[in-house]
Parts: structure tokens; C-alpha cells; sequence
């Protein structure tokens, strides 16, 4: 549960505006990481954050893949999302985690493995798109060329 | 961790729903057959290291986002403010 504090000092993502999502097997290599509580990211921004309430030290900042890939398809897990309960692939909310790695550091998006999540019954699995030849880190910005702007246009 | 010995043609069984046969075995290199229910994910261990550091990766990078993530962002986004 997030409390009043954390609200207080992140005015950009007021507690009330924050969903549960049980994710019942947890992440791949996380077990453990089941509860989250989904919250809108800043004004006029793409992203969202998945804040991990079983892990206090985990919150990720996920986006809709197609932001990152327009033609991004969850067909190679179309198996895995049986446990989900939707009644079509398209109600569901689909998000891949993004990292900060390298110098200068560079924004990545997790394609291969993303968060899907049926809104209805607030329930989530993170899938693997095992045969599709999407990346872990796949680029979503390159501030040192340009500060990016035309990168991310492209991408978006 | 469970450690047995198996032969070409024999199997094993995990949680009543996960059959791993031994198809084939030829020097260091193992052949396998996974039967498993549909909706469980089956994928090479490097991948399931992968995911799990990237995992990590983006947990802890979401966890001070004010700080590196979302700057980084801004800066990258076309604003629509």
C-alpha cells in the first residue's frame, strides 16, 4: 500500500489514481514481485509507473510497446495468455518495462517480455515472446545524437 | 536441486502437468521434449537470466526515475504540453 508520504512527495502520481494489479506468478526470475499498483505517468507523457508494493526497492516505468514499436505484436504469446481470463487479446493493457543503461546512459524497452494485464480483474502475467526476434534492450532514444527528438518521433 | 540420471526414451515429470523426455543424447549435447500445458512459458535458460537482470534492471531504474529515467525522457519526448 502506498502511503500518504509517498503521495505527498510524488505530486505527479497521486495515490488515488493508483490501481491494484496482482500478477499471481510474479515476474520471470522474480517470484516474489506479485503485487503493484499501476499509476498515470506525468502530464502529456507516454509512460506509466508500475510501482511493486511485495518489493518497495522495485518500481518500474512502463510504456505501450507500439509507442516504441508501431506494428508490436503479442501474437507469439497468444498461448500464454489463456490464465488471463480476456475475453480478447485486444482489452488487455500492454506495457514493456523501460532501463537506463550505458554512458551516456540510453533508454531501452523490453520487448521480448512484456507485461500483459486484464484490466477487468486487475490480474497480470509477464509473457515471453520467445521465437519473435524482439530485444530486452531495445533502444527507444538516442540523447547523445541530437537530444533526440527526431529518434523518438520516429519511434513513437 | 533434484540431480537423477536419465537414458534416451525416459522422462521426467514436474508438477503433474510438465513432461521433459529425453529425446536424444550425443556427447555434451541433449536433444529434449517438453510437453507442457499451453499457457506456460518453455524458453532457454540464457533467456530466463536475460529477463531476470533486465528485470532488475528496469525495477531499479523505475525506482529513482525522477532522478535519471524521466529527465532522460523528457528530454527525448516530443512534449505535448
Amino acid at each position: 500500500m502506498l502511503s500518504e508520504a509517498d503521495a505527498r512527495s510524488d505530486p505527479g502520481f497521486p495515490d488515488e489514481e493508483a490501481a491494484r494489479i496482482l500478477f499471481p506468478d510474479g515476474l520471470v526470475g522474480c517470484p516474489d514481485w506479485r503485487q503493484f499498483a499501476l499509476q498515470p505517468g506525468p502530464a502529456g507523457s507516454p509512460v506509466s509507473r508500475l510501482r511493486c508494493l511485495s518489493e518497495p526497492s522495485v518500481c518500474f516505468v512502463v510504456v505501450d510497446p507500439r509507442h516504441v514499436q508501431p506494428d508490436y505484436s503479442l501474437a507469439a504469446a497468444r498461448d500464454q495468455l489463456l490464465d488471463l481470463g480476456l475475453d480478447a487479446v485486444e482489452d488487455a493493457l500492454v506495457f514493456c518495462t523501460l532501463a537506463v543503461r550505458g554512458e551516456p546512459p540510453v533508454i531501452t524497452a523490453n520487448l521480448l517480455a512484456p507485461l500483459v494485464i486484464n484490466p477487468t480483474f486487475r490480474v497480470g502475467k509477464q509473457v515471453v515472446l520467445a521465437e519473435s526476434g524482439y530485444s530486452t534492450r531495445r533502444p527507444v532514444a538516442l540523447p547523445a545524437r541530437s537530444r533526440g527528438l527526431h529518434a523518438v518521433q520516429e519511434g513513437v | 536441486m533434484l540431480v537423477l540420471s536419465r537414458k534416451a526414451g525416459q522422462s521426467l515429470v514436474i508438477g503433474g502437468n510438465v513432461v521433459v523426455t529425453i529425446l536424444e543424447a550425443d556427447g555434451d549435447r541433449v536433444k529434449i521434449g517438453v510437453e507442457a500445458p499451453r499457457e506456460i512459458g518453455v524458453f532457454r535458460g540464457e533467456l530466463f537470466a536475460e529477463m531476470r537482470y533486465e528485470n532488475w534492471l528496469a525495477g531499479a531504474a523505475g525506482a529513482c526515475a525522477d532522478q535519471v529515467l524521466l529527465p532522460l525522457l523528457r528530454d527525448v519526448q516530443p512534449s505535448r504540453a
